[in-house]
C-alpha cells in the first residue's frame, strides 16, 4: 500500500520555515555572497593585497594610474619583473618621465650670496636657466609659491634681481627638472624579456638596443601593451581606492574577510567541538559529575575572558593558532550549557532506553542518538557564534593586536578599520579607507546575524525573536 | 537558596583565577619590564629587580603578591615608578565608571522605548524596521560606528567635540558609541518580553474591565515585561566594561582600559595585575549577579 503523505523531520520542517523568513533569507543571501566573493578574490583579480605604490599615496575609488610595480626590472633573456598583465604583452611601451626635486636652501649675508645648500651638501653655483628646469620658492607649508626667473646664482656674489623678495635674507628653492623623457619598449615572449630599446626624446639618436633596464614605477606617465595586435592602455583601477602605501583597497577589503572570515569558522569550530562533547558528557552522566562540570563552567562563566584573549596575545605572540583556541575558548560555555541541557531532557527518552538495551556503547549512545538530536539549538547558537567571534577578533585588531604568520601581519577587517581610523586626516578627507573595510564587515555580521535569528525563529516556532 | 549561597562562594575562587592566570601570562610573555629601557646601567636594574623582588623565585613572588593584593597594596608601577599603582588606578577608574554609567542609562533608556513601541505595533512596518535597526546596531561595532559619529557629529556638523575628556560635552559621543549594541539587546528583549506578557490572561482581565491601553501597557505589562531586561543587565555591565576598552581609545578618554592594553603591552607587572584586579573582579561579580539573578527571576532555574 502506498502512502502519499510525505514526512517531515522536525529539520526539514524548520527549513521549509526558513525559506519564508524575509529577514533570514536575507542574512543567508549576504553571507553566501560574501563568503564566495571572499575565497574566490585570489582567482579574480591578480593585484596582490601587499603590492605598494608608494608615489601614490590614498586615493580616492574609482582612481586609475598606468600598471607598473616600484621597479619594473627587465634583462634580456630573463623573466619580466613587472605587473602581472603588463608581463602577459607582447610588446610594452613605457613612457617614463624622470622627473627631479631638489630644494636649496640659499642664504644672503652683506649684500652677498653667503651658502647655497642641498641638505647637507653646499655647491657654489646653481644654475636656473637649464631647459626643463622649474624653480619655484618653497613656502614654509611645503607649498610651492611664486616662480623664479631664470638665472645664475653664484656664491659670493651679489644675489641676482628680482631672485630674493624685499628684505628677505633667506630663500629656499623647490627645483623640479623633467630632465629626461623616454620611451622603453620591451619585447617579450612568455613572460621572457627579448629586446629592450630606449629611446630619449629631443636626442637625435634613434632607439638604442639595451641589455637591461629597471623601469621606476613613479617616474612611469603611462604604459601601452600590444598583445595579439591589440594595442592597449594599460591601466590600473582601484575601485575602492588606495591607501597611503598605494594598495589597492578593493583586494584588501576581501583579503581582509579570508582572514575574518577563517577566524570566525575555525575558533567556531572549536567551540563547537570543545563544547558539544563537554555538554553531552555532563548531560549524559547527571549527578554529581554533572554538577561539577557544570560548577566549573559556572566558575569560568564569569571570567572576564576578553582580558585573558589579550594576555595571550601578547604572550604568545599573536599567533594566529592561539587566536583560534583563546577565542573558541572563550564560546564554548554557552554551548556546552545548550546541549547539556538538551540531553538531560533527551535522555530518559525511549530511543535512547532501546539504544541501551540494544547493546550499545555510551560513547555510541551520547555521540550517535544524542548529539544528533541537540542539531537544532547547535546550528542555531553556532551560527550566532561566528559574528561574535569576527567582532572578538576585529576588536583585537582594533586595539592593535592583529594576528601575524611568519611576522607578517595578517590584516583582517578589524586591522583595515584601524588603519582607516588611523588615516581618516582632520575632516575625513580620506573616509574610503574606513567605509569600504566597515561596511564589509557590518553586512557580513548583519548577514550572520539575521541568519542565526531566523533559524532560532525557525527551530523554535514557540518562541518569536528576541 | 543554599545553591545560590553556594554560588556567592564562587566569587574569591574566580577572582583568585583570574589573578594566578594573569600573574604567570604576563611573565611568560617574552621581555621584562625594563627591558624596553634603553642605557638602563646594570647596577641600577639589578636595584630595581631587587626592590619588584624579581629576582626571586616566582612562586614566592606570586605568594607575595597575592598578601600584597589582599590589602590593596599592588605597590609602585614597574613603567612609571613615582606612581603607585593605587593611584593611577584611583585616576584613571571615574573616566571608564562615568562613561560606563551614562551608556548603560543611555542603553536602557533607548532600548526599553525602542522595544515597548516595537511590541504594541507587532509586525507593523515601524515593527520591522525598529528590529532591522537593532540588528545592524548588534551587527555594528563600536570601533565603526565611533568614527563615524566623530565624522558627522564632530568634524561636519562642528556640534560636539570629537574627542578627549573633561567637559560633559565629550561624554555624549562615547557614550552614544558603547551604548548601542546594548540598547539593541535591550530593545529586543524587552519587545520579546511585552509580547510574551500581553498575550497572558490578566493583561486580558485588565482589559475587559475597561482599562485604557496606556495603563494596561504601563502598569500591568510593563513590569513583567522587564524581567528579561533585567537579567540581562548584568552582562551588559560586564561587556559594557570591557567596551570601554576600544571606546577609550578611540575618543582618547583617559580610563582604566586604555592602562590595561598599555600595561599589558608594556609589561608593567604591576599595573597589570592590578587593573585586572580591579575591572576583573567587577565584572566576576557583575556576571555572577546576572547569574543569581536568571535564577531568582526564573524559578525553573533553581533546581
Amino acid at each position: 500500500m502506498k502512502r502519499n503523505v510525505k514526512h517531515k523531520s522536525p529539520t526539514g520542517l524548520a527549513l521549509a520555515r526558513m525559506q519564508k523568513h524575509k529577514l533570514g533569507m536575507l542574512g543567508l543571501y549576504l553571507v553566501t555572497i560574501m563568503s564566495i566573493a571572499v575565497v574566490l578574490i585570489p582567482y579574480i583579480v591578480s593585484v596582490s593585497p601587499d603590492e605598494t605604490r608608494p608615489w601614490i599615496g590614498a586615493q580616492r575609488p574609482f582612481y586609475s594610474h598606468p600598471d607598473c610595480s616600484v621597479d619594473n626590472a627587465f634583462t634580456v633573456g630573463e623573466a619580466a619583473e613587472t605587473t602581472e598583465r603588463a608581463s602577459a604583452s607582447d610588446e610594452l611601451v613605457y613612457h617614463v618621465q624622470q622627473q627631479q626635486r631638489v630644494s636649496y636652501r640659499v642664504t644672503v649675508r652683506r649684500g652677498k650670496i653667503h651658502t647655497i645648500q642641498s641638505g647637507a651638501v653646499s655647491t657654489n653655483r646653481l644654475d636656473l636657466t637649464t631647459p626643463g628646469l622649474e624653480a619655484y620658492e618653497l613656502m614654509a607649508d611645503g607649498s610651492r609659491g611664486r616662480a623664479l626667473p631664470g638665472v645664475v646664482i653664484l656664491k659670493g656674489e651679489e644675489p641676482p634681481e628680482g631672485l630674493f623678495p624685499q628684505g628677505e635674507r633667506v630663500l629656499i628653492l623647490d627645483l623640479s627638472s623633467t630632465a629626461d623623457s623616454s620611451r622603453v619598449t620591451v619585447g617579450l615572449t612568455d613572460g621572457t624579456v627579448l629586446f629592450i630599446t630606449e629611446e630619449h626624446s629631443g636626442s637625435e639618436n634613434p632607439a638604442a638596443a639595451i641589455d637591461s633596464i629597471t623601469v621606476r614605477g613613479e617616474a612611469v606617465t603611462s604604459v601601452v601593451g600590444l598583445s595579439s595586435g591589440k594595442r592597449r592602455e594599460l591601466t590600473v583601477r582601484h575601485w575602492f581606492g588606495t591607501d597611503e602605501l598605494g594598495r589597492d583597497l578593493f583586494v584588501r577589503v576581501f583579503y581582509g574577510g579570508r582572514i575574518s572570515l577563517l577566524v570566525g569558522i575555525v575558533a567556531t569550530l572549536v567551540s563547537l567541538v570543545i563544547g558539544l562533547a563537554y555538554g553531552a558528557v555532563a548531560g549524559y552522566a547527571g549527578g554529581r559529575i554533572d554538577r561539577v562540570m557544570m560548577g566549573i563552567v559556572d566558575i569560568l562563566y564569569a571570567l572576564p575572558f576578553l582580558f585573558l584573549v589579550i594576555l595571550l596575545m601578547v604572550t604568545f605572540g599573536r599567533n594566529i593558532v592561539m587566536l583560534f583556541v583563546a577565542l573558541g575558548a572563550v564560546q564554548w560555555l554557552t554551548m556546552a550549557r545548550i546541549v547539556r541541557g538538551q540531553v538531560l531532557s533527551l535522555k530518559e527518552m525511549e530511543f535512547v532506553e532501546a539504544a541501551r538495551i540494544g547493546g550499545e556503547s555510551v560513547f555510541s549512545i551520547v555521540f550517535r542518538q544524542l548529539v544528533p538530536h541537540t542539531l537544532g539549538p547547535v546550528i542555531v547558537y553556532t551560527t550566532l557564534t561566528v559574528p561574535v567571534i569576527i567582532m572578538g577578533e576585529s576588536f583585537l585588531a582594533f586595539i592593535g593586536l592583529q594576528v601575524q604568520y611568519h611576522g607578517a601581519s595578517l590584516d583582517s577587517w578589524g586591522a583595515l578599520i584601524n588603519r582607516g581610523v588611523q588615516s581618516l586626516g582632520q575632516n575625513g578627507e580620506n573616509i574610503w579607507l574606513l567605509f569600504f573595510p566597515s561596511l564589509a564587515m557590518v553586512l557580513t555580521l548583519f548577514g550572520l546575524n539575521s541568519l542565526g535569528d531566523g533559524l532560532r525563529d525557525c527551530f523554535d516556532p514557540k518562541r518569536s525573536s528576541s | 537558596m543554599l545553591t545560590l549561597l553556594k554560588r556567592l562562594l564562587y566569587v574569591p575562587v574566580v577572582i583568585l583565577l583570574l589573578v594566578t592566570a594573569t600573574f604567570f601570562l604576563i611573565r611568560l610573555a617574552p621581555g621584562g619590564p625594563f627591558s624596553a629601557e634603553r642605557d638602563l646601567p646594570e647596577e641600577v636594574e639589578k636595584a630595581l629587580n631587587a626592590k619588584f623582588r624579581l629576582d626571586q623565585p616566582m612562586l614566592v613572588q606570586y605568594g607575595a603578591m597575592l598578601k600584597d593584593a589582599v590589602r590593596g597594596d599592588f605597590g609602585p608601577s614597574m613603567k612609571h615608578r613615582e606612581r603607585t599603582v593605587r593611584q593611577i588606578i584611583a585616576q584613571h577608574l571615574p573616566p571608564s565608571m562615568i562613561l560606563g554609567a551614562l551608556a548603560i542609562i543611555l542603553a536602557l533608556w533607548i532600548g526599553i522605548t525602542v522595544g515597548t513601541v516595537s511590541a504594541l505595533k507587532a509586525n507593523s512596518a515601524l515593527d520591522y524596521f525598529g528590529m532591522g535597526v537593532t540588528v545592524l546596531g548588534i551587527s555594528l561595532p563600536a570601533f565603526v560606528f565611533g568614527p563615524l559619529l566623530q565624522l558627522l557629529f564632530a568634524m561636519r556638523l562642528d556640534w560636539l567635540p570629537v574627542a578627549g575628556y573633561g567637559a560633559p560635552l565629550q561624554l555624549v559621543l562615547p557614550a552614544l558609541t558603547l551604548s548601542l549594541p546594548f540598547a539593541a539587546r535591550f530593545a529586543r528583549l524587552m519587545r520579546a518580553g511585552m509580547l510574551e506578557v500581553l498575550s497572558e490572561d490578566f493583561i486580558r482581565t485588565a482589559r475587559s474591565k475597561g482599562l485604557s491601553e496606556r495603563i494596561v501597557v504601563l502598569r500591568h505589562a510593563f513590569r513583567g515585561a522587564l524581567i528579561p531586561v533585567v537579567s540581562f543587565l548584568g552582562p551588559a555591565i560586564a561587556a559594557i566594561t570591557t567596551g570601554s576598552l576600544v571606546v577609550e581609545k578611540i575618543f582618547n578618554i583617559p580610563g582604566l582600559g586604555r592602562e590595561f592594553v598599555e600595561s599589558a603591552l608594556n609589561r608593567d607587572y604591576t599595573l597589570v595585575m592590578g587593573t585586572t584586579i580591579v575591572y576583573g573582579s567587577f565584572i566576576v561579580i557583575c556576571n555572577m549577579l546576572s547569574d543569581l539573578s536568571y535564577a531568582l527571576l526564573d524559578p525553573r532555574v533553581r533546581r
